[in-house]
């Protein structure tokens, strides 16, 4: 699919630019998220690769610890620890070891684990190296516990994933159930910008809630798909804004659009800040909003030859009438061929709201 | 610390440009074993060094900075800027980089090269502060904006080049498509941004880079960072073929 201004280039082929941008989904880090999301999402890489090799090169040792190090020589110069680079092309252990890395998990020192894995975060503040992110990796539970933030933040978990993950929509909807269990259903879990500050149990969002979500699910995909599909925002059309795009290497080797995955918030309010008085949404304009998303959502995705979703969160305090139900939205999907893939996801303004309504 | 007046930069005014030239090189070694270290390649080789040093040149228009040097002298044994290396060894005198291994290579018909490995010297107590100027901390506190801007480029360009396999910045260079390019000689000069009149037609890596966008779907657009990797990953299919 080369364009019509092709270019020769003296002693670059044709096959060498199509590996090149094939990279950006095969081996490419997520370089435009924060370093510390960057850095869990290459660690993950690195670990799963190696468990769907089969953990060559490993020995009896569990647990292998990760830390994002600004200068990984001066640190590792301290603490004595060895250099070490493309972990990822090699059958160098990881389980048993503290590593030092830069934010692509590429290069930096290697030391074994200096504590017990239980000790590790306690000796890591010790040294100074509390602030850091840090990643831990555990075999026998097939599990990746995350620290953007440093031994003292919010902990995620990923799933250590002894298969490579096969694209299909299927990968998609588990990736944005675990997201949404573990990273919007609660207040205390929603990254900042969901809810408006100190007003979730009054269900007011955030300024501009989608965005948030956009970056955080940007992060999710390309964590979970990583090595095989690339998550990408703010693709501008003529016909509008695409919120994220998948995409991915087809049988010519060449990048194409997957999936557009287009976002909506339901609300019961407009955004307000403390001490101020939100106006109320109505459902009628959820709903028209619900309408114009199964719209975005089809017309993007026949722009660009590819498969269409549509995720609606759900940030209403009444959650009782669905959105999905209603004739006008149905009208809408009716229109398309194919018809967008759409689900509903409640985030709920306080844990005991989500407790009440089944989730635990 | 860029090659462009700021008005940031009046104590440069009464600086003799020799003198300006000089603190301009030294600026610019910092920044490249800066963006070493962050990418976890220190202690560097001087050859490594240097092929970094290039191919930071022949890449900085894909991010629209300037080449600092927009020439290189094209040699059998790789990239080297005498003038770089003189300034690093000033350094270490200086006391804002450590020097190890250090030994002597032999060259065929051009004598020796001084070949060692370079870090910064964190124990040196002017170091964070010069490196702060030198926009490696922060754009707030850099002497000019734009060298922020270009220590960003340098910290990236290393990432990529990090990935590539054994970190192998020498061996990288000399693949590069416009180092590589067949109709110039070894002992010739190399053109990509310092007289020629059209550095875009005599910069082979950046028409190489630019013609990443002809291979990615409508309404992608590819971006610095990504750029740098792409081609990273070109010269490492290229040392992995050869």
């Amino acid at each position: 699919m080369p364009d019509n201004n092709s270019e020769s280039i003296p002693g670059v082929s044709e096959a060498e630019l199509i590996d090149a941008v094939g990279s950006l989904v095969t081996n490419m880090p997520a370089t435009d998220v924060d370093d510390s999301d960057r850095f869990c999402i290459a660690v993950r890489g690195l670990v799963e690769t190696r468990a769907q090799g089969g953990w060559c090169g490993e020995g009896t040792e569990d647990v292998g610890v990760f830390v994002l190090t600004p200068y990984p020589r001066r640190v590792g110069e301290k603490l004595g620890a060895l250099p070490i680079s493309n972990p990822v092309a090699t059958q160098e252990p990881l389980l048993g070891r503290l590593l030092f890395l830069n934010r692509d998990a590429s290069t930096g020192r290697v030391m074994a684990l200096p504590v017990t894995a239980d000790a590790l975060l306690e000796w890591l503040e010790e040294q100074g190296l509390g602030s850091l992110p840090v990643v831990m990796v555990y075999r026998q539970k097939s599990i990746i516990i995350n620290r953007r933030a440093g031994v003292q933040g919010d902990s995620s978990s990923d799933s250590l994933r002894n298969e490579p993950v096969p694209v299909a929509p299927e990968e998609v909807i588990k990736a944005l159930e675990q997201s949404h269990r573990t990273q919007l259903l609660t207040p205390t879990a929603c990254p900042p910008g969901v809810w408006a500050t100190q007003r979730a149990s009054e269900y007011i969002p955030g300024p501009e809630p989608e965005k948030t979500i956009q970056k955080q699910l940007q992060t999710v995909f390309n964590s979970w798909f990583h090595g095989a599909i690339k998550a990408e925002v703010e693709d501008t059309t003529t016909i509008g804004r695409i919120d994220i795009r998948l995409l991915k290497i087809n049988s010519q080797k060449h990048l194409e659009y997957w999936m557009i995955v287009e976002l909506k918030v339901v609300k019961s309010s407009a955004h307000a800040a403390v001490g101020k008085k939100a106006s109320s949404v109505s459902h009628s304009v959820n709903v028209q909003a619900v309408c114009e998303g199964v719209r975005q959502a089809f017309a993007f995705a026949q722009n660009r030859h590819a498969n269409a979703m549509l995720e609606i969160f759900d940030l209403r305090k009444d959650k009782t009438k669905n959105v999905m139900k209603e004739k006008a939205v149905s009208d809408e999907l009716g229109k398309c061929d194919p018809t967008p893939i759409c689900h509903v996801w409640p985030l709920y303004g306080s844990s005991s709201d989500a407790r009440v309504a089944g989730w635990n | 610390m860029t090659k462009h007046p700021s008005k940031n930069l009046e104590n440069q005014a009464s600086l003799p440009e020799s003198a300006l030239q000089i603190l301009r090189q030294r600026a610019r070694v910092l920044q490249l074993v800066d963006a070493a270290e962050r990418a976890g390649i220190t202690p560097i080789r001087s050859r490594k060094l240097h092929a970094f040093a290039y191919l930071a040149d022949v890449l900085s228009p894909v991010w629209n900075l300037p080449s600092f040097d927009g020439k290189i002298l094209k040699l059998e044994g790789g990239p080297h800027y005498p003038d770089l290396q003189r300034e690093m060894d000033r350094l270490v005198i200086l006391g804002l980089l450590q020097i190890t291994e250090m030994k002597y290579i032999e060259r065929d018909n051009y004598g020796a090269r001084l070949d060692a490995s370079y870090a910064l010297n964190f124990e040196s107590p002017e170091l964070s502060s010069i490196l702060e100027a030198l926009g490696a901390r922060s754009v707030e506190n850099a002497f000019d904006a734009r060298d922020a801007r270009v220590h960003l480029f340098l910290v990236d360009l290393a990432g990529a080049l990090a990935t590539v396999k054994d970190a192998d910045l020498d061996e990288a260079a000399t693949v590069d498509a416009t180092y590589a390019d067949a109709r110039i000689d070894y002992s010739n000069i190399v053109d990509f941004g310092e007289w020629t009149e059209n550095s875009h037609e005599d910069n082979l890596s950046l028409r190489t880079v630019d013609n990443f966008r002809r291979f990615v779907p409508q309404g992608f657009d590819i971006s610095g960072g990504q750029k740098l990797y792409m081609y990273a990953s070109l010269l490492g299919r290229r040392m992995h073929a050869g």
